[in-house]
């Protein structure tokens, strides 16, 4: 079974949303000085990817991303965690293409490749858009699981646990399909062992040239909101004198 | 004494001689399992340490009563051997004396004064073992054995001495015991022949017993005799922070760290064999004493076990087993001969090795098993993997963390600091200061402080990434050199000249472990912790105590800074300039401190049951402190977090600063 599994690059989500910043007069978000790393339910993703190879011999996993250069990090850390390939589809400032199209690419990177299952993370990091994995499988015509979080061989079929608001639900069915990821105790991504991740920087990352198609809604606006807050930390080495303090700095601004 | 009683005595003496030397050789040749370590420089050094450790007994005597025995029932028995000369001689040959020593008085006094310390020393050794009975000490036939022989040699060298003298005290009489036994001898009115056979009798028994005691010398833990002289002698004489070693990943390895017991090295196996079981590291473990499952004294001695099991074969020259022995060597130390929560309990922070005196290194052989773990099985206790991760991910190991680089100094003066980058004086703020919003406090302090002593300095703000500590701690020694060198490189795009730090573990990466990778790296900076730059400011009047702290303080020692780098006194010198300052220590302290439970991954581990910052949070109100002065980010948060807990039923409050804090208060002008 040929598994791919769709990564991508974004901003690290645990940057405090005070650092976070527009490129001056553009639409994009600031990367200087800022960590870029792998979407996090897409480790997840990525993750189910490998347990499931682990579980069926001759299995392989192909991690693929579309995006500039740079996102080829993302690669080397799926391969570093032994990703059997890695393939980027090529694309500047991804941020600009609406999920549509980009789902649109990666179909047809799953068909280029050969895939009979695509997994994906439950929604980007950055954007939270949650719409290629749907859109990807309406793309290919292949049915497809949502809020997966992990997939186990069953006899002659493949058995998908997928998470609902109460509980679970487990759903059954054969390739090709596409699963969309969820975060669970169960798919925390592996940490790499340091000769895999040195051979990983050695190995060769895959090009696979799509062209973007499809109509795109365009980015109209962009910006921060800029939030008034007026705080003031009421002063005191214990509860008693803050309380203290915090009731005379209220009578102070009549508030009580 | 006639030709078949010497003839006798040789046998007996090439037998116990040759049975000891085999044994010895058999642990020579488990040494060579070990790999190559250069232990060979400074030779100089090396015999003065020997000299100092082991004839001088310094580190033995650390501990008054367990120091005192020994040194008694050591010395004792240097002098001993010296008398055996003559007492073995003028038993085979009457009439011999050896020259100078021989029949001089003086000797028989000495040595019958150092027989009785002997046995006084073997007297609080029972008292102690069999009657205090201390945790620390193992309880198993090899001490009585031991113990016994001793008091085995010396009663019958008495009764022998004492017999001899009755026949014919030549030089005997200034020796009280000797004279006493013989007085006791001659008054029962034996004849000479009487008396020469029951001479004869404990001579042999004497003798006996000493070529017993040598032959169990090398199986016993009484090893330590031969091997503590070499330990001692190829002792690390850099400071403890110099102690791990780096690895060079350009070279193929074939395993990354230590998984079997031949990936130590031969000094490493040393270590093991010295042991003497004494309990001294378990005794200042703060991972034992917080009823981790790790126990320093446990964890060499299990090693020690495995390596011995491994090297029977060897040194037997029996090679009919040589397959069980390969796979005994074969066999991965962790899971078998030491569990992974054993080697994530330790918080490397060295009061082991530093109270341990026959000078055993346990610290490096944790972290070169953590080092398998983390790189060759990608295994990490839970907390630990998310600190790891974000290291790799975005330069810190705080995961979660609200805060950016820029936190503590936003919208603040020190802010245009960042944007001139021609400054020589770094203020290298690491991770916790800048990240932790307890520990953000301590850089604003120090920025202030340097601002008012008029220091030119820059910082790197954003820029600035992690030292590499935790990485180097947790085992991923790959991560480490991967930052050091990052930021190696970093540092060569400024005019830096001077980097200071409020963290020791940063202090300590850049004095002691980045010369490991840049050897010119001691030459280009000058490393400075800011306890040590904060003294040096107020030495040259460049800062001054304006106002009086008066308060009752005791100084934490923080692992890193203390017995990593031996800067004890420095800040309690600081301390001292402050005018009204009350110092009290606590009863653990200098190098003898606890650690505050965050070092070696400590931080980011989740501890079971008692923790080690609320034991030592105990023995900050112990102590009688309204204030506790730390000089490291991360006791000042783990000291906040158990002075915060164990402050319930206290009477007083007690309050947690930094060094930098307390001056920052003490320096500020008055006249406002």
């Amino acid at each position: 079974m040929q598994i791919m599994v769709c990564l991508k690059q974004i901003l690290d989500p645990e940057l405090p949303p005070r650092e976070f910043r527009l490129e001056e007069g553009e639409m994009t978000p600031a990367t200087e000085g800022v960590h870029l790393v792998m979407s996090p339910f897409d480790q997840n993703g990525l993750e189910v990817g490998l347990q499931l190879r682990e579980k069926m011999p001759g299995t392989t996993v192909t991690a693929v991303t579309v995006g500039p250069e740079g996102a080829g990090d993302v690669l080397r850390k799926a391969l570093a965690v032994k990703a059997d390939r890695a393939v980027r589809v090529p694309l500047e400032q991804d941020c600009k293409l609406s999920g549509n199209i980009i789902a649109g690419m990666l179909a047809g990177a799953a068909r280029e490749l050969g895939a009979d299952m695509v997994i994906c993370g439950r929604q980007a990091g950055d954007w939270d858009g949650g719409q290629i994995g749907l859109i990807l499988a309406e793309e290919l015509g292949w049915p497809v699981a949502n809020l997966v979080t992990g997939i186990e061989p069953g006899s002659g079929k493949l058995v998908l646990k997928c998470e609902l608001d109460e509980g679970y639900e487990v759903l059954e069915g054969n390739t090709p399909l596409v699963a969309v990821v969820t975060n669970h105790e169960t798919n925390v991504p592996r940490i790499a062992k340091v000769k895999d991740t040195m051979a990983a920087m050695r190995k060769k990352l895959e090009l696979i040239d799509i062209d973007p198609q499809g109509n795109s809604l365009e980015l109209a606006s962009l910006e921060i909101p800029v939030k008034e807050v007026n705080c003031e930390i009421v002063p005191g080495e214990d509860g008693v004198e803050k309380a203290d303090n915090l009731i005379k700095r209220l009578s102070e601004l009549k508030v009580l | 004494m006639g030709l078949l009683g010497i003839i006798v005595f040789v046998i007996v003496l090439v037998a116990a001689v040759g049975l000891f030397a085999r044994a010895v050789y058999q642990r020579y040749l488990i040494l060579r399992l070990g790999k190559p370590e250069d232990r060979f420089d400074q030779i100089g050094e090396r015999v003065k340490s020997v000299l100092v450790y082991v004839f001088g007994q310094k580190k033995v005597l650390d501990e008054a009563y367990p120091g005192l025995l020994h040194v008694f029932i050591f010395w004792g028995f240097l002098v001993l051997a010296l008398g055996e000369l003559q007492f073995f001689g003028e038993g085979l040959f009457p009439g011999f004396v050896l020259p100078l020593l021989g029949h001089s008085p003086v000797f028989f006094l000495i040595q019958n004064v150092f027989a009785i310390l002997v046995l006084v020393g073997v007297l609080m050794a029972c008292w102690r073992r069999y009657v205090v009975k201390p945790d620390r000490l193992d309880h198993n036939p090899e001490a009585a054995i031991i113990l016994s022989l001793i008091t085995g040699v010396v009663l019958t060298l008495f009764i022998a001495d004492g017999l001899r003298a009755a026949m014919h005290p030549a030089g005997s009489e200034m020796a009280p015991v000797t004279v006493f036994l013989a007085g006791l001898f001659i008054k029962q009115g034996w004849s000479q022949s009487t008396l020469n056979t029951l001479y004869y009798a404990f001579w042999w028994i004497h003798a006996l017993i000493m070529f017993g005691f040598l032959v169990f010398i090398p199986y016993s833990k009484h090893m330590h005799l031969i091997a503590c002289p070499f330990n001692t002698f190829f002792r690390s004489l850099s400071p403890m922070g110099k102690m791990l070693q780096p690895i060079n990943f350009e070279d193929e390895q074939e395993t990354l760290g230590t998984q079997k017991i031949n990936d130590f090295t031969w000094k490493q196996l040393l270590d093991l064999l010295t042991c003497t079981q004494c309990g001294r590291c378990q005794d200042n473990c703060p991972a034992y004493l917080s009823d981790t499952p790790l126990s320093s004294k446990r964890f060499i001695n299990n090693l020690k076990d495995h390596l011995l099991e491994c090297g029977k074969e060897i040194g037997s020259g029996n090679t009919s087993n040589s397959s069980e022995n390969e796979s005994l060597l074969e066999k991965s130390l962790i899971g078998s001969v030491i569990t992974e929560e054993e080697l994530w309990s330790c918080k490397t922070c060295g009061a082991c090795q530093y109270v341990c005196p026959v000078m055993i290194e346990h610290v490096p052989k944790n972290v070169d098993l953590r080092r398998y773990l983390a790189m060759e099985e990608a295994s990490y206790p839970s907390g630990v993997d998310n600190a790891i991760r974000s290291l790799e991910d975005r330069g810190h190991p705080y995961k979660g963390t609200m805060a950016s680089r820029s936190s503590w100094y936003r919208d603040s003066w020190v802010e245009d600091l960042v944007k001139e980058n021609n400054k020589e004086v770094l203020f290298w703020v690491g991770c916790t200061a800048a990240l932790d919003d307890r520990n953000m406090k301590i850089a604003q302090a120090f920025a202030e402080l340097l601002k008012r002593s008029g220091v030119s300095f820059g910082i790197l703000g954003e820029k600035e990434s992690c030292c590499g500590d935790p990485a180097r701690r947790l085992g991923n020694e790959f991560l480490y050199d991967c930052i050091a060198r990052e930021n190696i490189e970093l540092l060569k795009n400024y005019k830096v000249k001077t980097i200071v730090t409020t963290c020791p573990h940063c202090y300590n990466t850049f004095k002691n472990e980045y010369p490991q990778i840049d050897g010119e790296f001691s030459q280009k900076y000058q490393v400075y912790h800011h306890t040590e730059y904060l003294a040096q400011l107020l030495k040259e009047k460049k800062l001054t105590v304006e106002s009086s702290f008066t308060e009752t303080i005791t100084y934490h020692d923080p692992c890193y800074l203390g017995r990593y780098n031996e800067i004890f006194d420095v800040p309690r010198e600081v301390l001292q300039n402050i005018s009204g300052v009350k110092p009290v220590e606590m009863q653990r302290t200098r190098g003898r401190s606890f650690c505050c439970g965050g070092g070696g991954g400590g931080a980011w581990t989740e501890e079971e049951g008692v923790r080690v910052n609320h034991m030592r949070a105990e023995q900050v109100f112990e102590s009688g402190a309204d204030v506790l002065c730390t000089a490291c980010p991360f006791c000042m948060t783990m000291m906040n977090d158990g002075i915060k807990v164990k402050q319930a039923g206290q009477d007083k409050v007690v309050k947690v600063y930094d060094l930098a804090e307390i001056l920052e208060i003490a320096t500020q002008k008055t006249d406002i």
